[in-house]
């Protein structure tokens, strides 16, 4: 397995850095997110649902973008992109599950990479310091110092302007030892800053795609743009109701997927405005797809996909990063996958140390 | 469009409705005085406050075997004792429900074939999910069955939002989940390894082997024996899953327009690989046709790493998570010895040590801590769109979980969304949830004092200070709710 170059980055910069973590939930065809244009075998093992050539902007004359995220090209043209194919994990289960939670604890079983790295991190992050959007904590952040999941800012409200009831949840959940004061205490300051936002943000702004992702963030956009001292947000990218997991008939499917990763990922960066060269993304999933179609004209679970990382200060990071050459029978590893060549965990870490410059993050992953 | 008749009987339904209790906004209310009033005598036993500074037996027994006492459930089982009411539980059908059934009646899909849901739009389908799943968690006296069908609900999970389990996601609650919940675990798995919505949701209904070299759809088998059966950790590998997707080649599942709607699950020889398999070294000789089913489900469901994964679950559930490995080990063994009887099993489970030492110890997840309140308060609900928009907030609306594996068992997921539960706490306590109403007044009245009425919503005396911040804050019940010790069973 290949390394990745970690000094690559440019580790000067660190104040206030946002870290979006965009998880593309249930399996990903990195496929067709990067297909390989110029391999033969990719269109033999794939008769029905290979993107064509047409649909493909190429990057490096073997890999391409899927035409859909042509809105994504001025940040690869900028060298604010790195892609990395053969990326993923080195569980072998082919289960959901057992991937992402393999992929969100960082390789080590009980808490998330993300919750090891806010621990790690110094200063400490605050109240609203760790945002997940959506309804649940994901995995990534079990076991952080606090956290705070919504879907949209303006929801927070508790009593409007009578904080007796607050003050009295307060004394309660001071009284509360387990890890359920702790957590309603960071709610309390939460609710207190988000009051305070609420009071100055306004609904104006860019159209984002109607989606989990583009809604998602829309309100990450604002949380930065608000100064809130987000140091890192999870958002899950899954594409409507299906997902990524496109066991049939994926190319009704997957066009639209791609899509919204992208057309989200540009409308955010172009909202952020001036606040954009402190927000760095990572964008990866669980696993790939199976390289060859099955008979329901999809594909099952697969081992290398694509990751992506977009932000400034990359530097000679950025750029496409080919981890396999060939999609022939003799290159492909397992029930016929692409072979992982990339640790996600080596995408991820120097991305880690370029935002936390002073911070021990040894344990992180190890 | 099938406006016709359905359109027709639902304007009768609803004009039925206006003409019998005026406005429809009263509608809820006169409902609960109908039942009430209509020969079922009162719903409740005496009110009587728990008297321990920690949790008791009764209170255990309540929190953890039903969604939470009601204001009567302590003397009620004063009067039984544990031993008789835990024995009723266990058998649901012994137990008189049609107060509850009555309460139902409105909700058309459920007395319906599963056909005639295609004359619904989704979002009336969704909304007789949540609403059925709400008004019964509430108000069945069957209360430990209506926990082992939100414990079977995760364990086989369905979104309703793929494909046609839009339609019948519903009917696999009603064919599946509820008629096998208190009964046998392979019957459970052999009715939701044919459910239509099963079959559409892991993609069962296109698994197919026509050709030679042809790859089965392995998207149910692998979830069967992950999720449903033998656990991640039970011992079977790739091979295993091809096999066992091999084995279940050629269900299919569609829906026709004949003399009214007909959903059908067949098999198709033609589309089934009827070649020999091997699934966990038990070879399944060529030939077997649609009983390679039976055979499939023979190995799996009786397998030991079944019996330690259903086990550990039942245990996380009920008494502890991480599940104590004595109680675990127990719970396997009936498992085995009884192939699976459930309520033996859970019999066995709540004879542990480990279960009864383990009082208030669970976290209470967003379900059961809505309809914890509901039950306590004696609230009346329509158990409609106004709760199920705070369970999704919260993190938990009916058959809204994307992914096969369910509403997760551990208490962190649901930590970070606190705030929702303090924002439903406070909307209830003040008449703001749209179909929901907390009596106030009567609750107060049945209650007597703040002391006694904390100590019913914490199954405990309340400390000094405990009392003091919920009585000061304008809004004690809120503030009960919301509180720490609510949030734990």
């Amino acid at each position: 397995m290949r390394v990745l170059r970690t000094d690559a980055i440019d580790a000067s910069r660190s104040d206030d850095r946002t870290l979006v973590v965009i998880f593309l939930r249930g399996g990903a065809d990195g496929l067709s997110i990067v297909p390989p244009h110029a391999m033969d075998a990719y269109y033999r093992a794939r008769p029905t649902l290979a993107i064509a050539k047409r649909e493909v902007i190429d990057l490096d004359g073997v890999f391409g973008l899927h035409a859909r995220m042509k809105s994504l090209m001025p940040h690869w043209g900028r060298g604010a992109m790195r892609i990395v194919t053969g990326a993923g994990t080195a569980d072998d289960s082919h289960s959901h599950f057992e991937a992402q939670d393999f992929l969100e604890h960082g390789g080590k079983p009980g808490a998330g990479w993300l919750a090891r790295y806010l621990r790690a991190r110094s200063p400490a992050p605050g109240p609203l310091g760790t945002v997940a959007i959506g309804t649940t904590l994901p995995e990534s952040l079990r076991g952080a110092p606090g956290g705070v999941v919504l879907q949209r800012i303006n929801d927070f409200d508790l009593a409007g302007d009578d904080t007796s009831v607050l003050d009295a949840l307060r004394g309660l959940y001071d009284l509360e030892s387990s890890a359920l004061g702790a957590a309603g205490r960071a709610t309390l300051e939460a609710e207190r800053r988000l009051r305070e936002l609420r009071s100055v943000s306004d609904e104006s702004g860019p159209a984002y795609p109607d989606t989990v992702l583009g809604r998602g963030l829309r309100e990450v956009a604002k949380l930065i743009r608000a100064d809130v001292g987000l140091v890192a947000t999870t958002v899950d990218a899954v594409g409507g109701a299906l997902g990524w997991d496109t066991h049939f008939v994926q190319s009704a499917a997957i066009g639209s997927l791609v899509e919204d990763v992208a057309e989200s990922i540009a409308i955010f960066l172009a909202d952020l405005g001036a606040q954009r060269s402190r927000v760095t993304i990572v964008a990866m999933t669980e696993f790939g797809r199976r390289v060859a179609e099955n008979t329901s004209f999809g594909t099952d679970h697969g081992a290398g996909s694509v990751a992506m990382v977009i932000g400034d200060g990359l530097g000679e990071s950025a750029g496409l990063h080919r981890g396999f050459t060939s999609l022939e029978a003799d290159a492909l590893t397992g029930p016929g996958d692409v072979p992982v060549t990339t640790d996600l965990r080596d995408v991820i870490l120097p991305v880690l140390r370029q935002h936390a410059p002073g911070s021990d993050l040894s344990r992180v992953f190890s | 469009m099938t406006t016709t008749r359905r359109s027709f009987l639902r304007t009768v339904g609803v004009f039925g409705t206006l003409a019998s209790f005026g406005l429809f906004g009263e509608g809820c209310r006169r409902l609960e005085e109908r039942v009430g009033d209509l020969a079922f005598g009162p719903e409740d036993a005496p009110f009587r406050p728990p008297v321990g500074t920690t949790i008791d037996s009764i209170a255990h027994h309540l929190n953890r075997l039903s969604f939470g006492p009601r204001l009567g459930d302590r003397s009620e089982i004063d009067r039984l004792g544990i031993e008789r009411w835990v024995a009723g539980q266990l058998e649901p059908a012994t137990i008189d429900d049609t107060r509850c059934d009555w309460r139902l009646a409105e909700i058309e899909p459920l007395a319906e074939p599963r056909g005639e849901h295609y004359d619904y739009s989704p979002e009336e389908m969704l909304l007789a999910i949540g609403r059925s799943r709400i008004l019964r968690a509430v108000h069945s006296r069957r209360q430990l069955h209506e926990v082992m069908v939100e414990f079977w609900t995760d364990h086989l999970n369905i979104v309703a939002f793929k494909g046609d389990c839009r339609w019948v996601r519903l009917a696999d609650e009603l064919e599946v989940i509820r008629p096998h919940a208190m009964g046998r675990f392979r019957d459970l798995v052999r009715a939701s390894a044919t459910s239509p919505a099963m079959l559409v949701y892991l993609d069962g209904h296109d698994n197919k082997v026509v050709h030679p070299g042809d790859r089965p759809n392995e998207n149910y088998a692998r979830e069967l024996l992950e999720l449903h059966t033998l656990g991640v950790d039970g011992g079977y590998s790739q091979h295993d899953v091809l096999e066992a997707a091999r084995c279940l080649s050629g269900w299919t599942y569609g829906h026709r327009f004949w003399l009214g709607r007909v959903s059908e699950v067949a098999f198709d020889q033609e589309r089934h690989d009827n070649g020999a398999k091997e699934v966990l070294g038990v070879t399944i000789p060529a030939g077997g046709g649609k009983d390679d089913l039976e055979r499939l489900l023979d190995i799996v469901c009786f397998h030991p790493s079944t019996a330690r994964h259903l086990a550990r679950r039942l245990c996380r559930a009920f008494i502890a998570d991480p599940a104590p490995p004595e109680a675990q080990r127990v719970v396997a063994e009936a498992f085995t010895a009884t192939k699976g009887d459930i309520p033996a099993v859970l019999r066995a489970l709540i004879a542990t040590p480990a279960f009864a030492g383990s009082g208030g110890s669970l976290f209470k997840r967003p379900f059961r801590f809505l309809v914890s309140a509901l039950r306590a308060t004696d609230a009346t609900t329509d158990g409609g769109e106004g709760l199920l928009e705070a369970l999704r907030r919260m993190g938990q609306a009916p058959s809204e979980y994307p992914t096969p594996d369910g509403y997760p068992l551990e208490p962190e997921p649901w930590i970070g969304s606190l705030f929702w539960r303090w924002n439903l706490a406070v909307a209830l306590s003040a008449g703001r949830v749209p179909g929901t109403r907390i009596d106030r007044e009567a609750f107060d009245a049945a209650t007597g004092s703040n002391a006694a009425r904390i100590a019913h919503l914490f199954g405990r005396i309340p400390s000094d200070r405990e009392v003091e911040l919920i009585a000061s804050s304008g809004d004690p019940i809120a503030v009960a709710l919301a509180s720490p010790a609510f949030q734990w069973h």
